[in-house]
């Protein structure tokens, strides 16, 4: 089997790259239609602008088991607003760099099963994914992902003071937001608490912080969808990642102003 | 009183600086609301080249804003930003002539803001 790198390049909105990708395996007679696709979290990478590598935030999908062999195909995509202009490559990576993408994919819950499924295969003699994506963890010594990404704050801000002022408004808005999110469930006022978890997810988005950011959308997901039964379990979870956010960044708030 | 060429509409205090500073760098002055009913007394009151809103904010969304303020000034440009991507078709139809997704990234986004500046 020939690997060869694969360029895209995709001028529309969002949704229908995400179908025209999957399209595109079905196709190619790489997919299997019966599979699940599976969205994952947004990730780091590093992509290609022209001749110049740079590291973009991105939505990682890992479109299940597609290959007849149970050997998963992983797809990036870069979404730069409302303009979908993604010029990306897919080369061959080593087996050490595919290790770490499950590790970081390991963290969603959702991706246990296809994450061991993927780990198991790894371990025995298979032929290497017909397109993987090469990109370096970005984690903490004790192996987690810090809450903040300092390098894209700074490439967004130009520097991190300038990304430390909002930080600070954030932290503080932010804990009015949970609490009015908190009163708002308990009143089952659900498009109230909508419009907090909205506003909290979008300055986590611009602040880079993706844990979070995360968090929020998936109980602002039940909340748009009234899915009551899982709402105290995600107000928790984004609780705890605003948490680690405020902490993190009062422990390092003297390197944000340096 | 200070004439402010866009007025940006969100009740988020980090979105609405985030935006505010990266007009600045542009040039551009901005004159910011945190929710939908002070930002149509702000349109009503001023005479602003360009308009953005977020969808949703307290007192009126950024959709339902949107066609009051048409209903007065149906030549001011009206930009949305949202996070939401799903809602770009909805937002274009109840008036907004473009429509960002958060988060917003490098400066097209601003070309095209001033592309709209008279």
């Amino acid at each position: 089997m020939v690997h060869t790198p694969l360029t895209i390049h995709m001028n529309f909105e969002p949704q229908r790259v995400l179908k025209s990708v999957h399209d595109f395996y079905i196709s190619s007679g790489i997919a299997d239609p019966a599979q699940e696709t599976v969205l994952v979290k947004p990730c780091n990478i590093p992509v290609l602008d022209g001749d110049r590598q740079k590291y973009e935030q991105i939505n990682l999908f890992v479109f299940g088991h597609l290959v007849p062999d149970f050997t998963p195909v992983i797809v990036s995509l870069e979404l730069k607003g409302s303009y979908v202009r993604t010029i990306f490559e897919l080369p061959k990576a080593s087996n050490s760099a595919y290790h770490t993408l499950f590790e970081d994919l390991s963290q969603d819950t959702r991706l246990d099963k296809i994450n061991q499924s993927c780990q198991a295969r790894l371990r025995t003699s298979l032929e290497p994914p017909l397109l993987i994506l090469d990109f370096p963890a970005r984690h903490n010594t004790d192996g987690s992902l810090p809450p903040l990404d300092r390098e894209e704050l700074r490439n967004r801000f130009e520097t991190l003071s300038a990304a430390a002022s909002l930080l600070e408004g954030y932290v503080s808005n932010g804990k009015r937001h949970l609490a009015l999110i908190e009163r708002a469930a308990e009143n089952k006022e659900w498009e109230e608490a909508f419009r907090h978890i909205h506003a909290l997810k979008g300055g986590a988005l611009n602040l880079c912080a993706t844990q979070l950011t995360n968090a929020c959308k998936d109980l602002e997901t039940a909340l748009r969808q009234k899915d009551i039964v899982p709402i105290p379990e995600l107000f928790q979870k984004v609780h705890l990642q605003f948490e680690r956010l405020a902490s993190y960044y009062e422990s390092n708030k003297e390197s944000f102003n340096a | 009183m200070p004439r402010f060429d866009i007025l940006y509409a969100e009740d988020e205090f980090t979105n609405r600086k985030l935006l505010e500073i990266q007009l600045g760098k542009a040039g551009l002055s901005c004159d910011l609301a945190a929710d939908g009913l002070q930002a149509l007394q702000k349109v009503q009151d001023n005479d602003y080249a360009v308009v953005i809103l977020d969808q949703y904010m307290p007192g009126m969304n950024g959709d339902d804003l949107a066609r009051e303020i048409m209903k007065t000034k149906p030549e001011l440009p009206l930009l949305a930003i949202t996070s939401d991507d799903s809602e770009a078709g909805h937002l274009r139809s109840s008036g907004f002539r473009e429509v960002f997704i958060k988060p917003l990234r490098g400066t097209d986004y601003i070309d095209i803001i001033k592309s709209y500046m008279k």
